[in-house]
């Protein structure tokens, strides 16, 4: 009777499941993308075999993206890893008409307006990049490695708030893990559960 | 989007409570709750004088706008919950938020777990000693994020005075009905006849319990801890006779496997469930 009802459950579940959305695991090969960036150019992942990825969800209107931004703090971040060569792509999957939904040149004047330092930034209006790395909040971090391995999904770090003043003593588990990765190290935190708005699909 | 900061509107209210006639209930309803963006959010009480056994039941009353939103303990693929910090007297102690069940609100193609119009988070508040003296002044720091398709961060100090002043006197039967009310819709423990069971397959737990009773074909599970459970895949569920099975897809961000499940199991007639779902390796995979 138990039996019959769990394979039931779980046969029902599986068709049900399949297509509802792409797991983006750890130690799994990153999904492929194809988006162009806010100057028309298209960024593929294989375009960056070799080199370690972040992936920063961004939505301008977002209180905990405003948190990383109005501190400084993520575009410290930039500047500092894509200085030691990580491509660092910043992905809108905001749709046209919701929160945080910008053209390129909007895209290109805020990056300027914030002495922001990505390697690119994605516009992904359909949510097609967003949805294939099952993107759920301003921000989700994922960091995926040379051999284009996802060696971290979740928050920037370990203040799920909307203070500017919790930037400072946070952990910063983006950091950390390009820091273990890049020393030949395992990452010691390669998951969390991603905090801040919805992506506004 | 513009934001207003709260205190601002916090001070707004402050300096209309000072204007005669303008609050019907005086200067401690300004004290007590204030009007953000799309929330309004007010200390309210259930007793006015503290027992030894209960002690004393207050609550945090939450007033949203159409189509916005609070969050649950776990607040699903996104947000944050309420979360507080009291001031009370010396001796006076403040227990966690009682939280009642919540629903699923989706946010396509994210589900949020929370509460929409309006919720009551219902506090026990316990004395170690005397009961103080005169009045006493409860004090809150409340921290919020209210969503729609956006969402805002919002925070107040709220306060609350007992002795009630007259006007507030008399909506204390309301004010208990409210918290009350909350309370009811707190997840109650699962009956002790009721068997629990979960396995692990590759992409999904399976859920069970065997009731006293008939399964209803209907049930949602909520995950206490974040990280476990996809919160926006559909969950499957099967009754047959008083088994109810729930299968739920494991989240992306799982990253070791749980000894338990833990979480809230809900059924259409309103009853709630808090329930712990121990994880036994799946027999069919050995």
């Amino acid at each position: 009777m138990t039996r019959i009802g769990l394979s039931l459950a779980t046969g029902v579940a599986t068709v049900l499941f399949s297509g509802v959305a792409f797991a983006v695991k750890v130690g799994e090969q990153a999904p492929s993308f194809a988006a162009k960036d806010s100057k028309g150019k298209e960024h593929k992942l294989s375009d960056y075999s070799g080199k370690y990825i972040v992936l920063e969800w961004h939505n301008q209107g977002c209180p905990f993206v405003q948190k990383h931004y109005d501190t400084g703090n993520m575009q410290k971040l930039q500047r500092e890893w894509t200085s030691k060569g990580v491509i660092w792509l910043t992905v809108i999957s905001s749709a046209p008409g919701k929160q945080g939904y910008v053209t390129g040149p909007q895209a290109d004047a805020y990056v300027n307006e914030k002495k922001a330092a990505p390697s690119a930034v994605l516009l992904d209006p359909s949510g097609t990049m967003g949805r294939a790395y099952s993107a759920k909040t301003s921000p989700h971090m994922i960091v995926v490695d040379p051999k284009g391995v996802v060696i971290y999904n979740g928050a920037i770090d370990d203040r799920p708030t909307a203070e500017k003043g919790d930037v400072s003593g946070a952990r910063n588990y983006v950091a950390a893990a390009l820091t273990e990765a890049m020393a030949g190290k395992a990452v010691t935190t390669p998951t969390t559960v991603p905090y801040g708005c919805s992506v506004k699909y | 989007m513009q934001m207003i900061s709260s205190v601002g509107l916090w001070w707004v209210a402050v300096l209309v409570a000072g204007l005669p006639g303008t609050w019907a209930a005086g200067s401690d309803a300004a004290l007590r709750q204030v009007r953000a963006q799309h929330s309004s959010v007010e200390l309210i009480v259930a007793d006015e004088e503290p027992d030894r056994e209960r002690g004393l039941w207050i609550g945090v009353r939450f007033r949203l706008d159409p189509g916005w939103h609070i969050y649950w303990k776990n607040p699903g693929d996104s947000g944050l919950p309420p979360s507080v910090n009291w001031q009370l007297p010396p001796g006076v102690r403040a227990a966690e938020f009682e939280w009642p069940a919540p629903e699923r609100i989706p946010v396509d193609p994210l589900v949020n777990y929370g509460y929409s119009g309006e919720a009551v988070l219902p506090v026990r508040l316990t004395f170690s000693c005397e009961f103080p003296s005169g009045t006493m002044k409860i004090g809150a720091s409340l921290r919020w994020l209210v969503c729609h398709e956006t969402c805002i961060p919002d925070k107040a100090s709220l306060q609350i005075l007992l002795p009630l002043g007259e006007p507030d006197r008399r909506q204390l039967p309301e004010w208990r009905r409210q918290v009350m009310e909350a309370r009811n819709k707190v997840p109650r423990p699962l009956p002790k006849s009721w068997k629990t069971g979960a396995v692990s397959r590759a992409e999904v737990f399976v859920i069970s319990v065997r009731m006293d009773r008939p399964a209803p074909e209907k049930a949602l599970f909520f995950p206490s801890d974040v990280g476990q459970v996809n919160d926006s895949a559909p969950q499957e569920v099967v009754a047959v006779g008083r088994d109810l099975k729930i299968t739920l897809r494991k989240s992306d961000q799982l990253s070791s496997e749980p000894r338990a499940l833990r979480g809230v199991l809900t059924f259409p007639t309103g009853e709630s469930y808090a329930a712990e779902f121990p994880l036994r390796p799946d027999e069919g995979a050995r």
